[in-house]
């Protein structure tokens, strides 16, 4: 049963068809909890897709696009239930566009993903300066700055990034996740401006926070000891 | 031969000295006059004098009006910033909200100044270059062009979520579209280079494609007066290029850098005009040995292809390169007859 409606829903999101996705959601909902249709058909969903990305089968922005606005809808229409259940969130996180970049798509979809997750999430938003991605990890306790950029003219600058967390002696403590347009079509460009990692795809980029979280977490404790 | 009879014997394949080449240079000819980005992508007789040093001292066998979206951007209402070594990128654009796409009024291409300034660069290069080199002209299909208006976002909202709104956006671009293509024609263009964004896989899936996209291209390019060459917009097209094959007018494809040139040669068929390969703004990092290198093993996989173009993909090559990593590919070009 539950495998049909997951399979129905995945058809739907890749489809992208906004409106049918959302009633397969709220009926299940309905019948169920809200909390099971988050964990019983919105996440196994979300995980089939990354397969899907890891065995190379591609999904289009446009469908991204949907999922997010879907899981936002669904977010939205729920968001009181939400506040109780997410109490105990998985993490803090920065994210911005770098400096001169003002392309916020991408950006956008990772921070629907990311709440969905259980993530809570600083958008500093468009044109942001390397020092102030470090300067608002530090005041928010994140462990994580995610730092957006669509062409390789603005994501050379997220180096400035990479150079204010070594300056700062944070790089082990807090980890630089890298993303947007350019990052997929130049993988050896999350090396060269210093990422600590990047992910193919908004949906995966949870999973890529928790690990960086992680290592975050493991170069502290080495650290002290 | 100059580049004109070359580029003509080639496609007709007939005898050739060398294989002709394409380097993306607009902005690089900022580097020729002195000139910082604003200024270079707004005077015409700066861009000319640019393009017709880059004809002289690098030689490429085409070459471009300028590569610059994001002014025409800023001429429909946004704000542009003017990168040191990039070209221009939108801050801000004239529609917030796809929603207000409907009060949007897109006037005659002559109406924008960037447009009258890309149109005079097409001219004025074509006259320079005395009918030598052929001139592209890069411009942007009707389904792009909104994404200067509103975003790339926005405009994706409209297309998935607001039906009637992306018709009447659509009726307006391709009215807007023809136009400027035609207008560009008539002042010596030899083709159009347009990128796809709304056409690739990996922006919209190919169900839509299908039913939404291609039908707005053929529509656009139907009776164009010139080729359409179709650029890759930023990502791997070998495997969607028989969904673009077919589109009238269509009479070619630059690739992208990750592409196979042997699979996209089976892809698109004997047919296409297939362009670039070797990724273009990374070119400063190389050493020409290393660019010669890439060139050679291009070559080697081209050899028995007899329309395929060497020479960059991606967006513009970068000032910072240094004029040896591009006299290569001419040298190596000559080499390899």
């Amino acid at each position: 049963m539950i495998e049909s409606k997951i399979q129905q829903l995945l058809n739907s999101f890749l489809n992208a068809d906004r409106e049918k996705s959302l009633n397969i959601i709220r009926a299940y909902s309905k019948a169920n909890t809200t909390a099971k249709a988050l964990n019983e058909l919105i996440e196994p969903v979300q995980e089939k897709i990354g397969e899907m990305w890891e065995k190379g089968e591609e999904l289009s922005l446009a469908q991204a696009y949907v999922i997010a606005k879907v899981v936002e809808d669904f977010m939205f229409e729920i968001a009181s239930e939400i506040k109780v259940e997410n109490v105990n969130c998985v993490g803090t996180a920065v994210i911005g566009n770098i400096m001169d970049d003002y392309h916020s798509l991408g950006r956008k979809l990772i921070k629907i993903f990311l709440e969905s997750a259980g993530w809570e999430i600083i958008d500093l938003g468009n044109d942001v300066e390397p020092s102030v991605f470090v300067d608002k990890a530090i005041e928010n306790k994140a462990r994580i700055i995610g730092v957006s950029a669509m062409m390789y003219s603005t994501a050379k600058n997220i180096k400035m990034v990479r150079e204010e967390l070594d300056k700062r002696g944070l790089s082990s403590k807090i980890m630089l996740a890298v993303g947007g347009a350019v990052f997929k079509v130049r993988p050896s460009l999350c090396d060269e401006v210093g990422g600590d990692g990047t992910a193919n795809n908004a949906l995966l980029v949870p999973n890529l926070f928790e690990t960086l979280l992680v290592k975050a977490v493991k170069g502290e404790t080495d650290e002290l000891h | 031969m100059n580049s004109t009879e070359r580029m003509n014997a080639f496609l007709t394949n007939n005898t050739i000295d060398r294989r002709p080449f394409s380097l993306t240079l607009s902005l690089f000819g900022k580097k020729y006059v002195g000139a910082d980005s604003e200024k270079y992508f707004s005077d015409k007789d700066l861009y000319i004098e640019g393009q017709i040093n880059i004809a002289k001292k690098i030689d490429p066998d085409v070459m471009f009006t300028p590569f610059a979206y994001a002014r025409e951007a800023e001429s429909f209402g946004g704000d542009v910033i003017y990168l040191d070594d990039g070209t221009p990128n939108v801050k801000r654009f004239a529609c917030a909200d796809c929603k207000k796409l409907d009060d949007f009024e897109l006037k005659e291409p002559m109406d924008y100044k960037v447009h009258r300034y890309n149109l005079d660069c097409c001219k004025g290069m074509v006259d320079q270059l005395n009918g030598e080199k052929p001139v592209a002209a890069i411009l942007l299909s009707p389904m792009e062009l909104p994404i200067l208006i509103c975003s790339l976002e926005k405009w994706l909202e409209c297309l998935l979520f607001e039906e009637d709104i992306y018709q009447r956006t659509i009726e307006k671009t391709t009215r807007f579209f023809k136009e400027y293509i035609k207008q560009m024609a008539d002042a010596g263009a030899s083709f159009a280079v347009l990128p796809m964004v709304f056409s690739n896989p990996w922006i919209v899936n190919i169900k839509i494609i299908r039913s939404k996209v291609l039908p707005v291209l053929e529509e656009a390019f139907k009776d164009s007066p010139i080729p359409v060459i179709l650029h890759h917009g930023g990502a791997k097209m070998s495997h969607f290029l028989p969904i673009l094959k077919d589109i009238s007018n269509v009479a070619g494809f630059v690739l992208d850098s990750e592409d196979d040139p042997i699979l996209a040669r089976e892809e698109v068929g004997p047919d296409k005009v297939l362009i670039g390969n070797i990724d273009g703004p990374t070119l400063w990092k190389y050493t020409t040995e290393n660019i010669e290198g890439k060139l050679k093993d291009l070559l080697k996989k081209i050899q028995k292809d007899k329309l395929f173009i060497p020479g960059t993909s991606g967006p513009d090559i970068l000032t910072k390169t240094s004029e040896k990593n591009l006299k290569i590919f001419k040298k190596v070009l000559e080499e390899t007859v």
